[in-house]
């Protein structure tokens, strides 16, 4: 399913930059240059708004709209991130040939790094809408633990949805990635309606899931249990190796949440 | 500029080891993870050097005693020591049939070497694939197994640890050093994951490759190059092809004019041929690893041998895992257990060295039998002479490496001399020895330090007043407490007792007594409450910390949010410094950096945290995470334990310091090595961070220098804190 992530990007990007054509002129080559800095180590910023129309010590309020301008940023902002996740089909993938793998990581930073400018970008704005959150749900399951850890974040600074629960659900399935695990646990706290389907990605991920995995969820189990399920993991770890580490973490967790459960 | 602060030189139990430079670690440390990246051997060794790679690594970074090697199984080049990544005597311990020893005739030693790596091998990928495919088919457990057997010899010929002519522990490093272990984990690319033991410890190396390798495998069967997905050699090139070249090139091997061709070409020549087989005598020859144990992530595990568990005549002498879980000896007819298989020491030290491999008898088997299941702290404290247990306070005698687990990966940090800590566990190896590591808490992090052995502990650590301790985390007798959880704390007739009332959240009670007990180390509070004595429970330590949870020292206050003005913050990965919140990118300041605040801002709808802070020169704004929604901030930086000192702590002076009316004003005096002064005030300014003290001495008041925080602290060389109770 991942290998056909790219076809989505497509889609996805396709579909944004068929809308703002509808409502914002074409960006001029002066203006995108104007917008948008490049910096070295491929850590490329925003300009706008200068120091000078920043108002640190206030907290600034949640925008309602984008001007046209900010607009145009966030194009160029997603059509960066577009092209590069594309690069396979344009054959303009960065070329690193010191190592075989060297290509794939480079394409994982560099896309990350943008994941993260797009992040900052409608951060300082504290502007989020459908497509920002389209733009995160495309990466929580690329194959890059960095690329993952960006979309992740992009997730987390928005208002939780069914879908973005749903696709970080999914993505979670059959990954390799503890840290990745870890930081999702933490996001996945914010969508108690969804508990059901998480409580079967924990148990799937302790019982069959990557080791590692299964050793993070075990031990970041605790804020995820309740008084419904916690049954079913009594049930989960007594089918595990008894000796094994997840199975120790998730029997610490299980009786640490009974005893919350019965006041100490 | 001064070099930095880290005179640590950390003693493993059987060698020195060599000094770790600090400051390369925290500039290599920037954040990188995700798959591994595998050389193949020949390319790897005489490849190119010169990578943009997230870590600069050097080559041969921390590889020390270099030795050779030859281009077949089990001795190819480089070897370095297994120190400073694991403990040799770890190892050595645990692992003694897979290490090839270069000081025996080398044929005899290659056939006993192989045949024993080969067992090893079988049974840890079929253990990984069934664990993962409980329903996988026999055809396909021998189908991966061959595929990884392939890639183990196309990474490295089946090398991984050497016991070397130069008698150090050897471990093998591919592709000048880059390459860690058998599976050849990339220094330039995975080195949080190495500083975890991914590199040094061969079963936490091999589930590393496979973990990419297994998900690869299980890719294969939808790509379109596989023709089906029972034909496993094309899987198996496929999942070699993503493991080698990266997610996207899973159909690699089908491409001949790609620049990695020749990789895939020699897999499938591997694959095919099979080479190791002419090394493997007995192909089902069982290993005395017991690899289910150290695949489960034990860090000691006992030798299995096949014999019949259920007949009592086997049982003496012998490590009996019962199935309700205990471990056990049967001594005088009767099970005499502890919970933990790692606690077996005890039993050790109590009754003897085992005698025998360890036995799994059946429920039927030993139900007549009584047992007796001893807490490990009672066992622990009565058997082992000089050991500190959970709650006391100890005095690092000198600056010891802290480890991610006991022998383990060493964390980037020590305990600092003449700090006193709390225990917070303890573990012990080796009958005789009785080697012990304390975890400790140091720079915010838990961690298991080398605490010496029966004849030497004093050496390391020394038992200390608790009155000296600083961060306390388990309150001791004669302490003030309050009730942390809304709903109060049962008070009990005993720990885990019958009920005798609820102390409600806040309440204030004298500590009379401190337990702990069990597995997590779990601890227990005696009290009186309303004329009625029992214990509150308190909290665990392992499996996740839960002791602020329950119950704080009476007039703590909960620990910060986050890092303020003034406060000094660690990065937790590399962060890119702005010249406004969510501005220009000035420079990326790597993981684990120490900066001082100048001031925080706090902006938009989920309290994004913004670090004001100067590095390398530039002064600008740092991304902290989120504080409202998911609280994201740990994910960023974290408060340092680095502080500075307040006004009215004493410094002891390490060297002679020059007295100046402003920081790098007019001179005013000298003041010698030795001196205590007393701090009036500090600033840290400057490109590196760097800190002054004004100070008083001879009637003068000004300003002396007391190192800088980055790149590295070099605050330990200046001066050193001395609080005054």
């Amino acid at each position: 399913m991942k290998y056909l992530y790219s076809l989505i990007v497509v889609v996805v990007f396709a579909s944004i930059f068929w809308g703002m054509r509808s409502e914002v002129p074409a960006v001029s080559e002066a203006v995108e240059k104007k917008s948008v800095l490049s910096s070295t180590g491929g850590s490329p910023s925003l300009q706008e708004p200068s120091a000078a129309d920043l108002e640190l010590d206030r907290a600034v309020t949640r925008q309602q709209q984008l001007t046209k301008g900010e607009l145009q940023a966030r194009e160029l902002l997603a059509r960066g991130i577009s092209d590069l996740a594309n690069c396979h089909q344009t054959y303009s993938c960065p070329q690193d040939f010191s190592d075989p793998r060297a290509s794939d990581i480079k394409q994982g930073r560099m896309l990350a790094d943008k994941l993260e400018e797009y992040a900052d970008f409608h951060r300082q704005r504290d502007y989020f809408d459908e497509e920002s959150a389209e733009v995160a749900r495309t990466f929580l399951d690329h194959p890059d633990g960095f690329v993952q850890e960006a979309a992740i974040d992009l997730v987390s600074m928005q208002a939780p949805s069914e879908a973005n629960g749903h696709a970080l659900i999914n993505a979670l399935k059959d990954g390799y990635d503890a840290k990745v695990m870890e930081q999702a646990m933490k996001e996945l706290q914010r969508y108690p309606g969804l508990q059901p389907e998480i409580d079967q990605l924990l148990a799937e991920s302790l019982q069959t899931g990557s080791f590692y995995v299964a050793q993070e969820v075990a031990l970041n189990i605790l804020p995820h249990l309740n008084a419904e399920n916690v049954q079913m993991f009594e049930q989960v770890v007594s089918g595990l190796p008894q000796h094994s580490v997840r199975a120790k973490a998730l029997k610490s967790n299980i009786r640490e949440f009974r005893l919350r459960q019965s006041g100490g | 500029m001064k070099c930095l602060s880290f005179p640590l030189e950390v003693m493993s139990r059987l060698k020195i080891n060599q000094l770790k430079n600090q400051n390369t670690m925290k500039i290599l440390s920037k954040n990188a993870r995700g798959v591994v990246l595998l050389i193949l051997g020949l390319v790897g060794v005489h490849g190119t050097s010169s990578v943009a790679a997230p870590y600069e690594t050097p080559d041969y970074y921390l590889c020390y005693n270099r030795v050779g090697g030859e281009w077949n199984f089990g001795r190819v080049p480089s070897a370095c020591d297994v120190t400073p990544w694991g403990d040799p005597a770890y190892v050595e311990e645990n692992f003694a049939p897979v290490i090839f020893n270069d000081n025996t005739e080398r044929g005899a030693e290659r056939q006993r070497y192989m045949q024993e790596v080969h067992a090893m091998l079988r049974e840890s990928v079929a253990y990984y694939l069934l664990a993962r495919k409980p329903d996988a088919s026999e055809a396909e457990v021998l189908a991966w197994q061959r595929a990884n057997f392939a890639k183990a010899h196309q990474e490295t010929f089946w090398t991984h640890y050497r016991d070397a002519t130069d008698g150090n522990l050897k471990m093998v490093r591919g592709d000048y050093g880059h390459g860690h272990g058998m599976v050849q984990i990339d220094d330039r690319w995975h080195f949080p994951k190495l500083e975890e033991g991914k590199g040094w410890h061969i079963f936490e190396n091999i589930i590393y490759g496979m973990e990419l390798f297994y998900d690869a495998w299980e890719d294969a069967v939808s790509a379109s190059c596989v023709s089906s997905a029972d034909n496993w050699r094309d899987r198996a090139r496929s999942a070699y092809s993503v493991y080698n070249g990266g997610a996207s090139k899973i159909c690699r091997w089908t491409d001949p004019n790609d620049v990695w061709a020749g990789n895939d070409i020699g897999f499938a020549d591997k694959y095919d041929s099979q080479t190791w087989l002419n090394y493997v005598v007995d192909p089902l020859f069982p290993t005395s690893l017991d690899v289910a144990c150290f695949m489960e992530g034990n860090p000691g595990c006992s030798a299995v041998a096949p014999v019949d568990a259920d007949d009592p005549a086997n049982w003496p002498g012998r490590q009996v895992y019962l199935t309700s879980g205990e471990s056990c000896r049967f001594e005088g007819g009767a099970f005499e257990c502890v919970d933990n298989p790692a606690d077996m020491m005890c039993l050790s030290i109590v009754y003897g060295a085992p005698t025998g491999t360890s036995i799994s008898p059946t429920a039927e088997a030993t139900a007549a039998y009584t047992k007796n299941v001893y807490d490990r702290h009672s066992c622990f404290g009565a058997a082992v002479t000089g050991l500190s247990t959970v709650g006391q306070t100890i005095r690092s005698e000198i600056a010891i490496n802290v480890r991610a687990t006991p022998g383990g990966s060493a964390m980037g940090f020590a305990s600092q001399a003449g700090k006193v800590y709390q225990v917070l566990d303890f573990v012990v190896s080796d009958i005789n020895s009785q080697y012990r590591y304390y975890m400790i808490r140091e720079n915010n992090r838990l961690g298991y330090i080398y605490a010496g052995k029966v004849s030497d502990f004093g050496n390391w650590t020394s038992p200390a007043p608790y009155s000296e301790l600083e961060d306390v985390l388990i309150p001791q007798v004669e302490d003030k407490i309050r009730v942390v959880p809304e709903s109060g704390i049962n008070l009990r007739s005993a720990p885990d007792g019958a009920l005798v009332a609820n102390v409600p959240a806040g309440a204030k009670l004298k500590v009379d007594s401190v337990v702990v007990r069990g597995v997590d180390n779990s601890v227990y509070y005696g009290v009186q409450f309303q004329n009625n004595a029992g214990y509150l429970y308190g909290g665990k330590v392992l499996n996740g910390m839960t002791l602020k949870d329950w119950i704080m020292l009476d007039g703590e206050e909960p620990g910060k949010d986050h890092a303020e003005a003034g406060d000094i913050i660690q990065l937790a990965t590399g962060i890119n410094l702005r010249d406004v919140p969510g501005g220009s990118w000035l420079v990326t300041v790597p993981r684990g950096s120490l900066l001082y605040v100048h001031s925080i801002v706090i902006q938009g709808t989920n309290d994004y945290l913004y670090y004001e802070v100067t590095y390398n020169g530039h002064r600008g704004f740092l991304y902290g995470g989120q504080l409202e929604g998911t609280r994201t901030i740990d994910n960023w930086a974290v408060l340092a334990s680095l502080t500075l000192a307040d006004s009215g702590d004493k410094l002891l002076l390490r060297q002679d310091v020059e007295q100046r009316v402003a920081p790098a004003g007019d001179l005013i005096q000298v003041i010698p090595e030795g001196t205590k002064v007393k701090v009036i005030t500090s600033v840290v300014m400057g490109d590196n961070n760097d800190v002054y003290y004004q100070v008083k001495y001879e009637g003068q008041t000004g300003f002396i220098f007391a190192g800088h925080l980055t790149p590295a602290s070099t605050l330990g060389d200046w001066s050193e804190t001395v609080k005054e109770k």
